[in-house]
């Protein structure tokens, strides 16, 4: 694994070179900004919306930069307004370093071509799993397995009501919402990403 | 939208104390917590942070706060598990001859309840109590790297600026004749390409900006940085981490030797 990764900084060295720069860092306040927003605009919305700056930081600049946006964005949460949003940085930072990872792969590319849209759509199916995979554990012990969306506890009440156990209940609730909570998302992310002009891209792998 | 602070600024011992005298007390309440699954314990430790928040001038605050966040995602808990758990048995209350509350359910809520204000009472007690700044000038102590300190403690300062951005972005997209008030929730996912792309523009023009203004100040210099606002251990640290330490010990050990389990309330 870290032979591999090395493997891959040294292939694509200008991207590792980019992320712990000081405009790199510089990036991260940024990201966190863009992750707060987008979580206020998507209230109303049936989804979360709040990993599209972790998603974000990952594709443009690299997966370290996406994985301490994620967990920097949680606990910027806590100290601020959510005093129980700490557990969620795990979340959070996993999503931000996959989408990293998988930029850096050369899965996300800046062309609106049938394989690509196919390949977004793959590489949320993996966020949502991963999300799913991470964060059932934790509503499960914290919230008994609500997530505090209506939707979502809703569909998590009828699973019950059928006669299922909490965990597989909470699990498949949480995964039809982050299913569609991280299709939405990653498809806006890549989106707003083939549309970021490429001369500013150009200046940031020099 | 301005960030609003946890932070409540009074003089009191509580404010004094070095966060790392926090963070130590927070863990202390919270492993008791996660460790035992008995209610008691749970509600003596949430109870002993009330105390400490009074200690602090602040306990209006903390509860009310917590309440306020705690109460509309508990509604739909205790609803959910009282009616639908499937470890219920016992009818409470019954609304419908097939639909009634469960006493199992409904104490397995109660005991999340307790649960999560004893595993993060303390955590919001340190957040209440302490400034930002003093926060990261203690975790850069504790061996945080500046290069993470730094973007955490300056999104204070950008998260508003990146709101009034949205509030001008808007406001040229509509004058360009997008559609941004009275629509549906598909027509609102998309206005997120329009309204973020020139967001996240300016947002790397403003990175560019920013890090030659750090480079300018030594950021990436290899010299030890000193803080304007010291933290440091004093006599009195030393005396609150020994007192609560003691405090929780001694509640903990005393609960679970007098109250026989399982409890005689099915707690």
């Amino acid at each position: 694994m870290t032979l591999w990764l090395k493997k891959m900084a040294e292939s694509r060295p200008s991207r590792l070179r980019i992320e712990f720069s000081t405009f790199g860092i510089a990036m991260i306040p940024l990201m966190i900004g863009i992750n707060i927003v987008s979580s206020y605009l998507a209230s109303g919305t049936p989804i979360w919306a709040d990993t599209l700056g972790s998603m974000l930081a990952g594709i443009i600049i690299g997966p370290i930069n996406g994985l301490v946006v994620g967990i920097l964005t949680n606990v910027f949460k806590w100290i601020t307004f959510d005093p129980f949003a700490l557990p969620y940085a795990i979340v959070n930072a996993a999503i931000g370093l996959i989408a990293g990872i998988c930029a850096l792969l050369g899965l996300v590319r800046k062309e609106t071509t049938a394989p690509q849209v196919a390949r977004t759509f793959g590489i949320s199916i993996v966020l949502a799993v991963v999300a799913t995979l991470i964060s059932t554990p934790l509503n499960v012990s914290l919230w008994g397995g609500s997530t505090g969306k209506v939707w979502v506890d809703a569909i998590f009440a009828a699973f019950m009501a059928g006669g299922w156990q909490v965990f597989p209940a909470s699990m498949a609730a949480e995964f039809i919402s982050d299913i569609t909570d991280k299709i939405i998302t990653f498809f806006i992310a890549w989106l707003i990403y083939t549309r970021v002009p490429l001369q500013f891209i150009k200046t940031l792998r020099r | 939208m301005s960030v609003r602070l946890s932070f409540v600024p009074r003089s009191s011992p509580i404010h004094t104390l070095d966060p790392r005298t926090k963070l130590i007390l927070w863990v202390t309440a919270a492993v008791p917590a996660i460790v035992s699954n008995s209610i008691l314990v749970c509600l003596a430790v949430f109870s002993l942070t009330v105390i400490l928040s009074a200690v602090g001038k602040v306990a209006l605050p903390y509860v009310k706060n917590l309440a306020k966040i705690i109460i509309p995602v508990f509604i739909p808990i205790f609803l959910i598990q009282g009616l639908f758990n499937p470890a219920g048995k016992t009818p409470v209350l019954f609304i419908t001859s097939w639909l009634y509350f469960k006493r199992e359910g409904l104490v397995f809520a109660a005991v999340l309840l307790a649960r999560l204000l004893a595993i993060f009472g303390g955590g919001y007690l340190l957040t209440l109590t302490t400034r930002p700044g003093d926060l990261m000038a203690s975790m850069q102590k504790i061996g945080l790297p500046l290069k993470i300190a730094y973007p955490l403690f300056s999104a204070f300062q950008i998260v508003p600026m990146i709101d009034s951005r949205l509030q001008s972005v808007r406001q040229a997209q509509m004058s360009r004749g997008l559609k941004l008030e009275d629509i549906g929730v598909i027509q609102r996912l998309r206005t997120y390409v329009p309204l973020i792309t020139p967001l996240l523009m300016g947002a790397i023009e403003e990175a560019y900006r920013r890090s030659i203004a750090l480079e300018a100040r030594g950021f990436s210099s290899r010299i030890k940085k000193t803080f304007l606002r010291d933290v440091r251990f004093h006599r009195i640290d030393f005396c609150f981490i020994a007192a609560t330490v003691l405090v929780v010990v001694m509640l903990t050990s005393v609960i679970i030797t007098v109250v026989p389990h399982p409890n005689p309330w099915g707690l």
